[in-house]
């Protein structure tokens, strides 16, 4: 039964996903051309994902060794680690210009990013609420989808935050 | 080291960053990464710059021995 819950929470989110990329995306070409530069950014923002997995895994290691409780559960263990690695690696893209392609629009990034963190955010503060996303101070499951909340809410922030920065940079070199 | 041949190339055009990265088909930050030292462009696209902004690759890319 958890299990068809899990590969539901993960179907649900990969359509929503493909639906709102599929709108805003529709009218570009070539949305995700890349040029050198961010290609060689993206690979070293792929290292940074791949190194934060692995540090990951490596505290759970010393949570072992201590013989100390992980505080999160078998099934949302793994599934935080790729989360993990993902804001890390989508972190650093979104930091060196990496993240959006020449072609693509900010309002669509911007449209994705909020949908996709708002709808996992309401469904995860539902099962918050309902006291089944921490259950005896141990993250489970049912919390995947507040964090893919929080991590997106994150990624907003950061990715405005750059923009704002790029903005003001490009008024100071055209004064 | 920053690339200041390359800046005042770019200003001698009346060029903003924006309009050179169009030209030459990248983003504008990788034209400010070029300008600043942060990133050495490939070959390919020195020569796309070069083309831009009517200059030879020894006059915007070449570093004087100290």
């Amino acid at each position: 039964m958890k299990t068809l819950w899990v590969i539901l929470g993960f179907i649900v989110a990969l359509g929503l996903v493909a639906i709102v990329a599929t709108i805003a995306g529709k009218k570009e070409k070539n949305r995700h051309e890349y040029d050198e530069r961010q290609m060689e950014e993206r690979g070293k923002a792929f290292r940074v994902g791949f190194f934060a997995y692995i540090g990951y895994f490596v505290l759970q290691i010393f949570f072992a060794a201590e013989e100390v409780p992980f505080p999160v559960d078998d099934v949302m263990a793994p599934m935080l680690g790729m989360l993990i690695g993902l804001c890390a690696m989508t972190s650093y893209a979104i930091w060196h210009d990496a993240y959006v392609g020449m072609s693509s629009n900010k309002r669509q990034t911007y449209t994705m990013l909020i949908c996709v963190g708002l709808a996992n955010f309401l469904i995860g503060l539902s099962n918050l609420l309902e006291h089944k996303a921490i259950v005896d101070g141990v993250l489970t499951y049912r919390s995947i989808n507040l964090v893919i909340g929080i991590m997106f809410a994150y990624l907003t922030i950061l990715y405005a935050v750059k923009n704002a920065l790029d903005n003001k940079e490009a008024a100071d070199e055209e004064s | 080291m920053k690339n200041l041949k390359l800046k005042a190339a770019r200003a001698g055009k009346d060029m903003s960053q924006d309009d050179l990265a169009k030209v030459c088909g990248v983003s504008r930050q990788t034209i400010n990464s070029i300008e600043k030292g942060d990133y050495n462009p490939t070959i390919k696209l020195c020569l796309a710059i070069c083309r831009a902004l009517d200059k030879t690759l020894d006059e915007l890319f070449w570093e004087e021995e100290e």
